[in-house]
């Protein structure tokens, strides 16, 4: 947008402490004298040059050049402002009269004050036909040397100097020379998909510049003694048969070629394996064995949450991991220092005397002394809760429990509630 | 050796297959797959080496603290990429042609040397990172084995999914090969078009 916003480019400028009135007052120093610059000769271009400007110039530039557009291409050559404002219908009328006036100031239309109308002068009329053939958002790189071409061939119609023929022969050279440089830099860089595009274009210039020098009479037919049109017909030729044999060969090879090696067979050894590899990027040669390879089998520390949290997440639970007790240090002893499974000896005891037809309780818990009747007595209530009715039911013991207290004819106790062992009865 | 015991051995290391011959019983071997099956893993055979292993079956879940203790990144599976195509491709590829022909194939396990690795991956990863870090971890996880200064395939070596490796490798030679035939050709035109030049400037 140019309608009065500062530019980013303007913006930027100021930034570095330029202002725009300083900008505007800067001339440039001529090193020469003028007549010996190209100065003359554009100064006297300046009135077709200008529309350019006016027309380009940095404000409502889109504007101008679209409502240019739609003028050009209208049959009628002057309108009035009326008439202009019903046309430009996508435009507010005020809007329109402001633009046509700025056009008219800056000689890109003419006002007629007998008539009252405007019209479009004839140098305007192809300066808004070459507006309207550059709309475009970008030129394609294998239509270049034709865009360049036609700048000679409009150079011949307006009967401008040599050098506006030879400036755009030059960059059309110039763009052969960059094309045969680009294409070799992609085969350094083993780059066959980039190649595909660039030969496709650079094949397209070589074209276009072989038809400009098989016509050559057409373009420079009067400049056939001039020393830069043998200089840079040379170059041309050069540059078309470089260009062109290379272009020729990557075409052969990566659009036809490839068939042909696999018909033959690939053969290959360990020294282009070597050379293929260090040629490749380090993405090409890890994408060959693929990111799904297989790691051996290990059990490595990783964190007991983080596999819960997992897990739970593949149960859909994502709560059973928030739940989850704290860890505790369990201690790890030896085999031999392994305290007796105080229970599983209990349960042995009662079964025993079950087996044997059953007794009281005493005779095992209190044959011994004290301590061990403490002792004993907790395992059998530890047995009888794991293996016993309410346990894991394994236990082939029954206790029967009495009423008060019994007296105990044993070393270990002198009083126990009474309970019989005896076989289970389940 | 019991079943508890195989996969004790198989799950902390490669172990050659003469020391399990258990494996070679159809029941056990199946027991001992669907056992690695339970815990996310698999029996891995290795035809080359001879060899048994347990390896990682199936994708991770996702655990954002979660820190493999193994871990192939872009740089490992370069690496392999350049080792399979000497160690394991190109004497395959050699095996086929000699098949053809008649010939007998080359004798000798290939390998490799880091020299020759580091010339492979220039500009990639210097030398001293190959040789302290990435290769170390390769023969770690048994994709490489080293002897007398020279590397050798690993077991692992034979877990990747060869057909695909195999059809990249030949797309990559082809592509290789075309290239060269241009480079040369390209060179053989700069001569040409230089030679031009000069004779231009001696006419001038």
């Amino acid at each position: 947008m140019f309608d009065g916003r500062v530019s980013p480019a303007a913006a930027a400028n100021s930034e570095v402490g330029e202002g725009s009135a300083d900008r505007d007052a800067w001339q440039p120093e001529l090193a020469r004298a003028r007549e010996l610059t190209p100065l003359a000769e554009i100064e006297a271009a300046m009135p077709i040059l200008a529309i350019f400007g006016g027309l380009l110039g940095r404000r409502r530039t889109p504007y101008k050049v679209a409502l240019i557009r739609d003028l050009a291409g209208h049959a009628s050559g002057r309108w009035k402002m009326r008439e202009l404002q019903q046309r430009i219908d996508w435009l507010t009328p005020e809007s329109t009269r402001r633009l046509i006036r700025e056009l008219a100031d800056d000689d890109v239309l003419r006002y007629d004050k007998v008539r009252g109308s405007y019209r479009l002068t004839p140098e305007a009329r192809v300066v808004a036909a070459f507006c309207r053939a550059l709309t475009v958002n970008q030129i394609p790189h294998s239509r270049i040397v034709k865009v360049l071409i036609s700048a000679i061939r409009t150079a011949q119609a307006v009967g401008a100097s040599a050098d506006a023929l030879f400036q755009p022969f030059l960059e059309a050279i110039a763009v052969l020379e960059e094309d045969y440089l680009e294409m070799r830099a992609l085969i350094d860089d083993f780059s066959e998909d980039a190649l595909k595009q660039a030969v496709i274009a650079a094949r397209e210039n070589v074209h276009d510049m072989r038809e400009l020098l098989d016509n050559d009479e057409d373009y420079f037919g009067r400049y056939h003694d001039d020393r830069r049109y043998l200089e840079f017909g040379d170059r041309a030729h050069k540059a078309v048969a470089a260009l062109g044999q290379l272009a020729d060969e990557v075409w052969l090879t990566v659009f036809e070629r490839a068939d042909e090696i696999m018909r033959r067979g690939l053969n290959f050894d360990g020294r282009d394996i070597r050379e293929m590899a260090a040629l490749m990027s380090i993405e090409d040669k890890a994408a060959m064995v693929g990111a799904d390879l297989v790691v051996p089998a290990q059990v490595p520390p990783i964190e007991t949450d983080a596999i819960f949290a997992s897990l739970a997440h593949y149960l859909g639970r994502p709560e059973l991991a928030a739940r989850l007790p704290e860890p505790i240090t369990i201690g790890v002893q030896p085999p031999e220092a392994r305290p007796p499974n105080e229970f599983r000896i209990a349960a042995s005891a009662l079964e025993e005397i079950a087996r044997r037809g059953g007794a009281p309780l005493w005779t095992w818990v209190a044959a011994d002394d004290w301590p061990t009747a403490v002792r004993r007595m907790g395992s059998t209530v530890g047995a009888w809760s794991r293996y016993g009715p309410v346990g894991n039911k394994e236990l082939k013991a029954e206790l029967v429990p009495g009423e008060g207290v019994e007296s105990v004819p044993s070393p270990g106790a002198a009083l126990m509630s009474p309970m019989r062992v005896g076989p289970p009865k389940r | 050796m019991t079943i508890e015991e195989i996969c004790r051995l198989l799950s902390t290391g490669f172990v050659a297959s003469r020391d399990v011959p258990e494996l070679d019983d159809e029941a056990t071997r199946t027991e001992v797959q669907r056992r690695a099956d339970a815990v996310g893993q698999r029996l891995f055979y290795s035809s080359n080496a001879d060899t048994y292993g347990f390896v990682m079956a199936g994708e991770l879940p996702d655990a954002p603290s979660h820190r493999p203790a193994i871990r192939l990144d872009r740089s490992h599976r370069a690496v392999i990429a350049v080792c399979w195509m000497h160690l394991r491709w190109l004497p395959a590829e050699r095996a086929r042609l000699v098949e053809g022909n008649g010939h007998s194939p080359s004798p000798g396990e290939p390998s490799i040397t880091i020299d020759d690795l580091a010339y492979q991956l220039k500009g990639q990863m210097t030398k001293s990172h190959l040789d302290q870090k990435i290769v170390p971890h390769l023969k770690h996880t048994g994709y490489l084995e080293a002897r007398d200064h020279r590397l050798y395939a690993g077991p692992m070596l034979d877990s990747l999914d060869e057909l695909k490796a195999t059809e990249l490798a030949r797309e990559n030679m082809l592509r290789f090969k075309r290239v060269a035939h241009l480079r040369q050709r390209a060179d053989e035109i700069e001569r040409i078009r230089r030679s031009g030049e000069e004779d231009t400037r001696a006419s001038d």
